[in-house]
């Protein structure tokens, strides 16, 4: 039997969300970066997104509130956007992805696929809409589609990609 | 077996309910971040002082990779990019000949006319640390800051013409907002037709321009440069030039190329204007014209200047 207290199942915690917050940071760090190629001239594909979709869905965990909180503010920090945007997206996608009783459809690709888009598009529609509010102008629509449109595209093939690293291990595990 | 563990339906309730709690945090984050607070923008810069060379890193493999990647789609077309450079070179001889005449002739006039002498650019050029773009702001980092005396306001440029303006400074680092950035409004003047105007950025690729009379009809292709209204930045900075959109609108594409920046100078000798002066009058772009100002396609009464071509 495995005995947590309460302290040591915060330690627990802690550390597997101080190894998250890394691995999601880097990730960030790397989306931004993708500008530097000519494909994502106009914007750059969420794909800390999809992944916080993923973890939850997917991998049954869910990060942590605060750690999503950081991420986000220094995501906005390093891009130069008024600060609280980031983690707001972020906190919204965790939010629906917890919460919204009627998307959980995890049966198959496609099921899974419909219910991140709506998920994904919600949220960017609410944090578009206070984007427009801040500045009092609306912006240019072509990046915005751009970014809604890779995303989605990159959601199955991440999935996939998730979906076969699993079954490479666990034919591994069976052979030893 | 798991004893110890917190009881799953209560904590599921309280990390909804901090959820919420950190989601109108980040909104009221969001309105004070456009209040523009000194604390608020301080935080910033150390922030990004701090993680500046940790970007840094991560990014450098990613852009060597892209720098790559672009030699490689251009290597196929080098046999045309050749013929088109020798084609470019001979009309650049041609032009050259004819500019320098005409610069000549110019200094001579100056003289005549008693032109006051532009003071000569003080710059600082930084290398640029982050990719730009992105879907709610375009800004870049460079990784020169108060150490090399860059103040907020400052124009930045780069060889082909006005690439933003310094918005929060750091230590070592400047943020640059980009003109293509939807908060970005610049004074300027189209070259051929005379008129001033406000070219704003919208995110997107294109600038668009505002406040331009309805009697002003730009030429498709025409330079637009800044004007030095407002005194924020110096006058006759190449912004971009004139396209028609298929609805018939008048766009300004920049001259820069905002994904292929890797220095960016900064012109450290623009003074910039101290909003809280009390005699600041504010950034209007035709605001009390002053006889002594010599402000581009304004006369010193403050009417637009019609420039006649001689036959």
């Amino acid at each position: 039997m495995i005995k947590y207290t309460d302290f040591t199942y915060f330690f627990y915690r802690l550390s597997i969300n101080c190894l998250l917050f890394l691995l999601l940071f880097f990730l960030m760090d790397f989306e931004r970066s993708l500008g530097y190629f000519s494909i994502f001239n106009s914007s750059t594909p969420s794909i800390i997104s999809i992944l916080i979709y993923l973890l939850i869905r997917k991998l049954n965990f869910s990060p942590s509130n605060i750690l999503l909180f950081i991420l986000g503010i220094l995501n906005d920090v390093m891009s130069g956007v008024s600060l609280g945007f980031s983690s707001m997206f972020l906190l919204l996608i965790k939010f629906q992805a917890e919460n919204l009783s009627l998307l959980k459809l995890n049966k198959n690709h496609e099921q899974q696929w419909f219910s991140f888009t709506f998920i994904f598009i919600t949220t960017f529609l609410i944090v578009l809409l206070i984007n427009v509010t801040v500045n009092l102008n609306i912006p240019d629509l072509n990046p915005l589609l751009f970014h809604v449109g890779t995303t989605l595209i990159l959601f199955p093939i991440i999935n996939s990609g998730l979906d076969l690293i699993f079954f490479i291990t666990r034919m591994i595990k069976t052979n030893s | 077996m798991v004893s110890g563990k917190p009881s799953n339906n209560r904590t599921i309730k309280e990390g909804r309910n901090f959820n919420f709690v950190l989601i109108l945090l980040c909104l009221l984050l969001v309105f004070l971040g456009k209040l523009d607070l000194i604390a608020i923008r301080n935080i910033k810069s150390f922030l990004f002082d701090f993680w500046a060379p940790v970007t840094h890193v991560v990014n450098k493999p990613i852009k060597e990779i892209a720098v790559i990647l672009e030699d490689v789609k251009s290597t196929s077309s080098l046999r045309q990019e050749n013929i088109k450079l020798k084609n470019e070179l001979r009309k650049l001889k041609s032009l050259n000949i004819q500019s320098e005449s005409k610069e000549l002739e110019l200094l001579e006039l100056r003289g005549l006319l008693n032109v006051l002498p532009k003071l000569k650019n003080e710059i600082v050029t930084g290398r640029v640390i982050t990719a730009p773009g992105g879907i709610f702001a375009n800004t870049v980092l460079i990784n020169s800051g108060k150490n090399f005396g860059i103040q907020i306001g400052q124009p930045a440029i780069s060889s082909f013409g006005l690439v933003g303006y310094v918005v929060n400074v750091g230590l070592k680092t400047s943020r640059i907002l980009l003109l293509i950035d939807i908060n970005s409004m610049i004074p300027i003047y189209l070259t051929s037709s005379n008129w001033p105007a406000v070219a704003q950025g919208q995110n997107g690729n294109l600038l668009e321009i505002k406040f331009l009379s309805s009697d002003a009809i730009p030429i498709e292709g025409e330079t637009v440069e800044t004007s030095g209204h407002g005194g924020r930045l110096p006058s006759g900075i190449n912004v971009g030039k004139i396209i028609k959109s298929f609805s018939g609108e008048y766009y300004i594409k920049p001259s820069v190329d905002f994904q292929r920046m890797t220095y960016i100078s900064i012109l450290t000798n623009n003074q910039t204007i101290n909003i809280d002066d009390k005699k600041f009058q504010g950034f209007a772009p035709l605001q009390n014209p002053k006889p002594s100002s010599i402000f581009k396609g304004i006369d010193s009464s403050g009417k637009r200047k019609i420039e006649r071509e001689q036959d």
